[in-house]
């Protein structure tokens, strides 16, 4: 099924594979997370997460409302501090070493802001000044192009409509390679086209190395996109591991037959 | 601070000077920059010459000027101490999306708020350093220089408090009463009052003017001076540049308060294993906030539609302004003292300005649990199974009635402290509050209604911002005189056929008043029924 996808003008970012097969050489785990919880108050919204995103992977985190996935993944970016566990990304522990840790990270909120009275191009300058990108200019122009913003380069961040500042925001994630790649809703007021660009620079992206969490409520587009799975509920774990063999053993079990029935029959049985 | 930081505040300065060129090719951001600029001017002149010719008030010399500006920057250093559980630096969503999510210090980022600062701070000073040279012919320089570094002082000494406060929840001082430190601030402001009025009598202003010109207090205000004299100052050398350096060491040394501070604070982030209890602290700053089957109990009453619209504005007062409005409170209830003894040195004309100038101007802006408050939910309020009218009188209501209880709390508090001969006056006005509040209120939310705008200034120089609020300013004090007018004038006619009777008067008056401020909440139904203004395209705050 994921054959059938076009592949995507050039992205620019190149991570050297094994193999005309893309296997990716990085496949040591660039996102590690031990006994990770999250209190608000007396509240425990995430509750002792622990798992592994290696190169090439991509991990669907899906939850019902409230389960703590975006809680996990500010977590995961270092904007909320864990208040017990740590994280590792690229293999710097974002407490200890929070710069060198995100300079590896790109991030893409549920709803993403832009800064008023800046253009396109200008939060594209922004990004490259913010992560040491020299010669910035061909991979914004390229990055324009894939995302068909070309013509919305000098347009200012508050006019463009909400699709149009997603793809603002994953044109600025993207401009510095980042190894490790969190999604947040990224699929989030796109049309069909940007749906299909975006998945598409997802697989090649995990294809070149990357690793990429991706957290949505869309079960079809996970179940397409995603190698792996986590599942929350209540801020806990109640599933991880491969896609195939998540899905499998629930189905070996006579729970269910695709993502959709795992996780109406998890959520349902609270975990 | 790194380099790209540097780059966003300019990218930021300069998409913002953009973002004002571009306001002035609408005609709509052409009039209100006419209005920002030539109105205030002429009110400027109006009242400068009246001054000088008409009512023959001395210009303040520049010994009181010093002293007021003195002063009111030491109220300025010890505000941020009543919100002292706040963030001390407030990030916005995309500065969280770039800039805590990017690989930057925490140490860059502070540094990164207060070079923020500091453009805002000159940028105003390039201003005030203007007008003040176009007005008082004064020295432009040390009034820029003053302004920035000023400002800059007010902004890191409330980011110092609340980086102090922060530290201080997370060590469980103060663990067991959050808002310790306002009643403490309260309960010393309140002693040195007591002290001040018993070592040097007279009115309150006075006896803090003569404490200022004490040995102790010049040395305690030495601090506040430097920046008042960097502001006041009329020569270069030595005058600007000796206590510019002053002022700026000043500064210098409360960066690297706050730097140690915030370092201290994130190295106790780590060994202290859960944010909890400085979370509490940070959330559980409002005072009124209450059960919601407390509030619930209200929601029976109907009243046809009126009664859910004033349930949710009241619950919505509750939730986010419970402290504010207990600082109202508080001050309505000192108003009186304040007021009658206070400034018992003061013409009766000024004190009932400040008192007008509280009701009229600053009460409203505070209260905006109304279509004010709903800017974005205007689609979900004509939405509603609702008759235009109820949403309106329900949306109303709230702000109304907090507000009237805040000014007959001030009048209560008033009315005590006078002689028999004055309080039958003040007595008379409490019926008024009421329908007066209602109009006051309607006025607001139709002019809103009408062009509805964002509450705060998007920056330093949003002239569409400032056009607008003059606009609104006429607007609200020509329409208030009219009504008053005309109903007093309906009074007095009445009253003169009823052998000059001041009930006939009053009751006349009275309800002329209430037809007015019903006929102006209809207006506002009216306006509310045929405006559209989808919320996608309201303005939003930067």
């Amino acid at each position: 099924m994921r054959d059938n996808y076009p592949s995507p003008p050039d992205s620019g970012i190149r991570i050297p594979c094994d193999s005309d097969r893309g296997i990716p050489r990085i496949l040591v785990p660039q996102i590690v997370v031990e006994g990770v919880s999250k209190n608000y108050g007396a509240s425990r919204v995430v509750d002792n997460l622990s798992f592994e995103v290696a190169g090439g992977q991509i991990l669907g985190l899906v939850g019902q409302n409230g389960a703590g996935k975006t809680t996990t993944l500010q977590m995961l970016a270092g904007i909320t501090r864990p208040t017990t566990g740590s994280v590792r990304i690229a293999g710097h522990d974002l407490r200890k070493s929070p710069i060198n840790a995100k300079k590896s990270l790109g991030y893409i909120p549920d709803s993403p802001r832009l800064f008023t009275g800046l253009t396109v191009w200008e939060h594209l300058a922004f990004a490259a000044a913010t992560y040491g990108v020299e010669d910035f200019r061909p991979k914004a122009e390229s990055l324009l192009a894939q995302l068909e913003l070309n013509d919305k380069r000098n347009e200012l961040a508050q006019n463009l409509s909400l699709g149009m500042r997603q793809k603002v925001s994953i044109a600025c994630a993207y401009l510095h390679n980042p190894k490790v790649l969190l999604f947040d809703e990224p699929l989030t007021g796109l049309d069909p086209n940007g749906i299909r660009i975006l998945t598409d620079s997802m697989r090649r992206l995990a294809a070149e190395g990357a690793s990429i969490i991706i957290s949505s409520h869309l079960l079809k587009v996970v179940e397409d996109l995603c190698t792996d799975l986590l599942l929350l509920n209540n801020g806990k774990r109640v599933a991880f591991g491969r896609l195939e063999s998540v899905v499998g053993g629930c189905a070996a079990s006579g729970a269910a037959s695709g993502l959709e029935d795992v996780f109406f029959a998890i959520t349902r049985d609270g975990g | 601070m790194e380099l790209a930081l540097f780059q966003l505040l300019a990218l930021r300065l300069r998409g913002g000077l953009r973002t004002r060129l571009q306001q002035l090719l609408s005609v709509r951001g052409l009039v209100y920059f006419c209005i920002s600029c030539f109105v205030p001017l002429i009110i400027w002149i109006g009242l400068h010459r009246l001054s000088a010719s008409t009512l023959n008030l001395s210009i303040a010399t520049s010994v009181q000027l010093e002293t007021f500006m003195v002063l009111g920057l030491v109220a300025a250093t010890l505000l941020p101490l009543l919100t002292a559980s706040s963030p001390a630096f407030h990030y916005s969503p995309e500065e969280v999306q770039f800039l805590r999510a990017g690989p930057f210090s925490r140490q860059s980022l502070v540094l990164y708020k207060i070079f923020s600062a500091a453009s805002g701070a000159a940028l105003t000073g390039l201003i005030l350093a203007s007008a003040t040279f176009f007005a008082h012919g004064r020295f432009p320089t040390s009034v820029f220089f003053g302004t920035l570094l000023t400002l800059l002082f007010v902004r890191l000494s409330s980011a110092t408090v609340r980086s102090a406060w922060r530290l201080f929840a997370q060590m469980r001082l103060f663990s067991s009463l959050p808002q310790v430190s306002s009643l403490l601030l309260a309960c010393t402001l309140g002693l040195l009052a007591w002290l001040l009025l018993a070592s040097f009598g007279g009115s309150l202003v006075e006896a803090l003017l003569a404490f200022c010109e004490t040995p102790t207090g010049e040395f305690l205000l030495l601090p506040f001076k430097a920046f008042v004299r960097v502001t006041l100052a009329d020569r270069m050398f030595p005058d600007l540049i000796l206590w510019s350096a002053f002022a700026v060491a000043i500064n210098l040394f409360l960066l690297l308060l706050l730097l140690r501070l915030d370092s201290v604070i994130d190295s106790c982030m780590e060994d202290e294993p859960s944010e909890n209890r400085s979370s509490e602290l940070q959330s559980s700053g409002d005072l009124l906030v209450s059960s919601s089957a407390a509030v619930t109990q209200l929601l029976p009453y109907r009243f046809g539609g009126v009664g859910p619209i004033v349930w949710r504005q009241l619950v919505r007062a509750r939730r986010s302004a419970g402290t504010a409005l207990l600082g109202l409170t508080v001050l309505a209830i000192l108003g009186g003292p304040i007021l009658v003894q206070g400034l018992s040195g003061y013409p009766a004309l000024t004190r009932i300005g400040i008192a007008v100038t509280f009701a009229i101007f600053v009460l409203p802006k505070t209260m905006t649990f109304d279509f004010r408050g709903d800017a974005t939910s205007l689609s979900w309020l004509k939405g509603l199974p609702l008759r235009a009218d109820s949403i309106a009188l329900g949306q109303l209501m709230t702000p109304v009635i907090l507000t009237s209880c805040i000014e007959l709390l001030f009048l209560g508090s008033t009315i005590c402290l006078l002689d028999e001969s004055s309080y039958h006056k003040l007595l008379a006005l409490v019926p008024f509050v009421l329908p007066f509040n209602l109009l006051l209120y309607s006025i607001e939310n139709g002019t809103f209604l009408l062009v509805p705008f964002r509450v705060m200034p998007t920056g330093r120089i949003d002239f569409e911002f400032f056009g607008r609020s003059v606009f609104e300013v006429l607007t609200k004090m020509l329409l208030l005189s009219l009504m008053i007018a005309v109903s007093a004038r309906a009074g007095r006619l009445v009253s003169s056929m009823a052998n000059e009777s001041a009930f006939v008067f009053y009751a006349t008056t009275w309800l002329a008043l209430s037809f007015a401020a019903a006929l102006a909440v209809w207006i506002v139904a009216l306006i509310f029924k045929r405006s559209e203004h989808p919320s996608d395209v309201l303005p939003q705050p930067e």
